[in-house]
């Protein structure tokens, strides 16, 4: 399972929403409990000033009856349709005073403690709050319940607490995005030159070895990992660098010492014997020549877009190649479909594959006489013997390096096909080989150029 | 004639003035662009054979510093990076050839008596291939030893083949020369010439022979050697 990398900014500012979305939840949630608890106290208060102002009225006459003598305040609040009730009860439940506006609950539903209680009930989609305290009036002892009807519309607190916490809400809500929306724009200023860096990587294509990261305002977190990199590509430049010039030292450190061979072996009395050094040195300096060409490809990337004439590549290429042919007894032929097939490509390096292809052919064709290279319409280059043929097993084998059929068989450095197939590649394409006895064909097929008449 | 050898490589130096003084060649040699420069500027040189691999100075800065100020000494570049890359820039820069080490010392006297051709130092008596001898100057040829007539157009191109024997002349260029000299040629001109021309050698015992390469040219070839 492949998980798709999230961004940075993308990262932080989800955990941020969840984050502010908690603390949202926390607020409200403590802000509610406070207020809830706060508005329970003014209720139980309230309640006990009612029970209060009750017992104070409470007394017995002369008969030792009770007697409630209510003033003005207690009796409106009591008053029949007020939210507030009341009933006086002895010991064992029997009502000895209530209210005017009834009382709904059962007096069987009232706690009868010695403390003061405070309880909240429910009946029939009615909620109250109430309190029952017990007080004792001469020997008697009695129990004031008070109760609140808590929908009465007299009753406020909650429709408040709930005002409250919706408008809270409405201003902090918006607050909490305002501050996710500036964070964004925060995280986003911070990250922006790591963006840039990155950037600046991805766009380059194939990362060219030139390229630093250096943006003074990449962050501290980032920089070491910068550095970093900047480190790697000096290093691989710096390889790159010193491969291309071994390519060159070695040239010039092989080629002079041979030059120099070559020049004495004309000193060398013997004619037998000059003619095989001078062969043998001839040999060598082609060694040289293809190993250095092999590293140039490999080092030097090759421009294959400019448009180039076949036809002409394929004669000049032929009519280079053909003494050499005849020398080794070899007939060498060139045929076109066309006066001028326009491909796109590199003529020097296309010329020297094709010199290798021709080279490999008089080497390598044994009995045969005859080659031909022939160009196409399609901007197909082939180049044909009717030689013995390279067996199956071996076909795919001729485009290594230093590969030989016969290791003894001195005559070739072993690199020309892989030059042909590596050139090949620089021009997106590849070479193909048919092969039987009396018949070998080589082709490559090149993109057409922009203008092919 | 004086040749200057511009190379650092000792042995080089020693081989390439044995080799020219076999081909019947003087030649003094520095192994610095600076010392280079210095003799260039009192003495007259027919050729100068320059390693672009100098110590002191790309080879290619003498050749420029020549050209600037008006040397016209034909100069061969010898250099050991004969990678594509350089060998534009060495053309480029004014040398008049380029040849990369190895190089076989036959090759390096045919480049000087090429460069010595064009620059009208020496002109050639007779161009010889096989014991056919061609001269430039009177237009005569000799097989065997016995002058030969040929017309015109034969002799053009003899002329052609055996200015660049043992290498390919195009047919274009064959047949260029010959409408040169006439525009009611058909189409088979040159094949045409080209046989005349081998009866006239076959029949005269010349020991050359005009190999066909077909579709690109002809080659005139020693079948002695």
């Amino acid at each position: 399972m492949t998980r798709q990398p999230r961004s940075l900014m993308t990262q932080i500012l989800r955990w941020h929403a969840i984050a502010v979305l908690i603390t949202a939840i926390a607020v409200a949630g403590s802000v509610y409990l406070f207020l809830d608890t706060t508005a329970a106290l003014i209720q139980q208060q309230t309640l006990h000033v009612h029970a209060e102002a009750l017992r104070q009225a409470l007394s017995h006459d002369g008969t030792g009856r009770l007697r409630l003598t209510q003033d003005n305040t207690s009796a409106a609040v009591f008053a029949s349709g007020a939210g507030f009730s009341f009933r006086i009860v002895d010991r064992r439940g029997t009502l000895l005073f209530q209210s005017q506006s009834k009382m709904v609950l059962p007096t069987a539903n009232i706690p009868l403690e010695d403390e003061e209680s405070f309880f909240r009930r429910q009946s029939r989609r009615t909620f109250y709050a109430g309190t029952s305290s017990p007080a004792r009036i001469g020997n008697e002892r009695v129990w004031i319940a008070v109760l609140q009807n808590l929908t009465h519309p007299d009753y406020i607190l909650d429709d408040l607490l709930a005002q409250f916490l919706l408008y809270g809400m409405a201003i902090v809500a918006p607050l909490l995005l305002l501050l996710l929306a500036i964070d964004a724009l925060i995280i986003r200023r911070a990250v922006l030159p790591v963006r840039r860096a990155s950037a600046s990587l991805e766009t380059a294509e194939g990362v060219p070895l030139d390229l630093r990261l250096h943006d003074e305002r990449l962050p501290a977190e980032v920089r070491p990992l910068a550095l970093a990199v900047n480190a790697i590509l000096e290093r691989l430049a710096s390889s790159y660098r010193m491969q291309r010039d071994f390519t060159a030292d070695a040239a010039h450190e092989l080629r002079t010492p041979i030059a120099v061979a070559r020049l004495r072996v004309e000193g060398v009395d013997d004619p037998g014997l000059r003619g095989q050094l001078r062969s043998d040195l001839d040999m060598l300096g082609r060694i040289v020549e293809q190993l250095l060409e092999i590293a140039e490809l490999e080092t030097v990337g090759l421009d294959t877009a400019a448009s180039v004439d076949l036809v002409r590549i394929a004669t000049d290429g032929v009519a280079s190649i053909a003494p050499l042919a005849f020398c080794a007894g070899k007939s060498i032929a060139f045929s076109s479909e066309a006066d001028k097939v326009v491909i796109a490509g590199h003529a020097v390096w296309i010329a020297k594959a094709l010199g290798c292809l021709i080279e490999n052919a008089v080497t390598h064709s044994g009995e045969g006489r005859q080659i031909e290279v022939t160009v196409s319409a399609d901007g197909t280059l082939a180049v044909c013997d009717d030689g013995s043929g390279v067996p199956e097993q071996d076909q795919a084998a001729i485009f290594r390096r230093f590969w030989k059929r016969d290791r003894s068989a001195g005559r070739s450095s072993g690199l020309g096909l892989a030059i042909v197939a590596q050139v090949a590649e620089a021009h997106q394409t590849t070479v193909s080989l048919t092969s039987r006895p009396g018949r070998t064909r080589f082709a490559i097929v090149f993109r057409l150029g922009p203008v092919t008449q | 004639m004086r040749i200057l050898i511009v190379e650092d490589h000792a042995e080089l130096v020693t081989m390439l003035v044995r080799l020219l003084e076999t081909a019947g060649y003087a030649s003094d040699c520095a192994t610095t662009a600076e010392d280079a420069l210095l003799v260039l500027s009192y003495t007259r040189y027919a050729v100068v054979i320059l390693d672009l691999g100098l110590p002191d100075a790309d080879g290619l800065s003498v050749v420029r510093a020549m050209r600037e100020r008006d040397d016209r000494t034909p100069v061969i570049a010898l250099t050991a990076r004969a990678s594509v890359a350089h060998r534009v820039t060495g053309l480029e820069a004014g040398a008049d050839d380029y040849l990369a080490k190895p190089f076989a010392p036959e090759e390096l006297l045919a480049r000087i008596q090429a460069l010595l051709r064009r620059s009208g130092i020496i002109v050639d008596r007779t161009i010889d291939c096989g014991n056919v001898s061609f001269d430039p100057a009177t237009r005569e040829v000799a097989i065997n030893g016995v002058p030969t007539v040929l017309s015109a157009r034969e002799l053009e191109v003899l002329a052609a083949l055996i200015r660049r024997s043992s290498r390919v002349v195009t047919k274009a260029h064959i047949e260029q020369l010959l409408f040169g000299l006439a525009d009611d040629l058909g189409s088979n001109a040159v094949e045409v010439y080209i046989h005349r021309l081998r009866r006239r050698l076959t029949l005269a015992g010349a020991d050359v022979e005009i190999v066909t390469v077909r579709g690109v040219g002809y080659m005139l070839v020693n079948r002695a050697a």
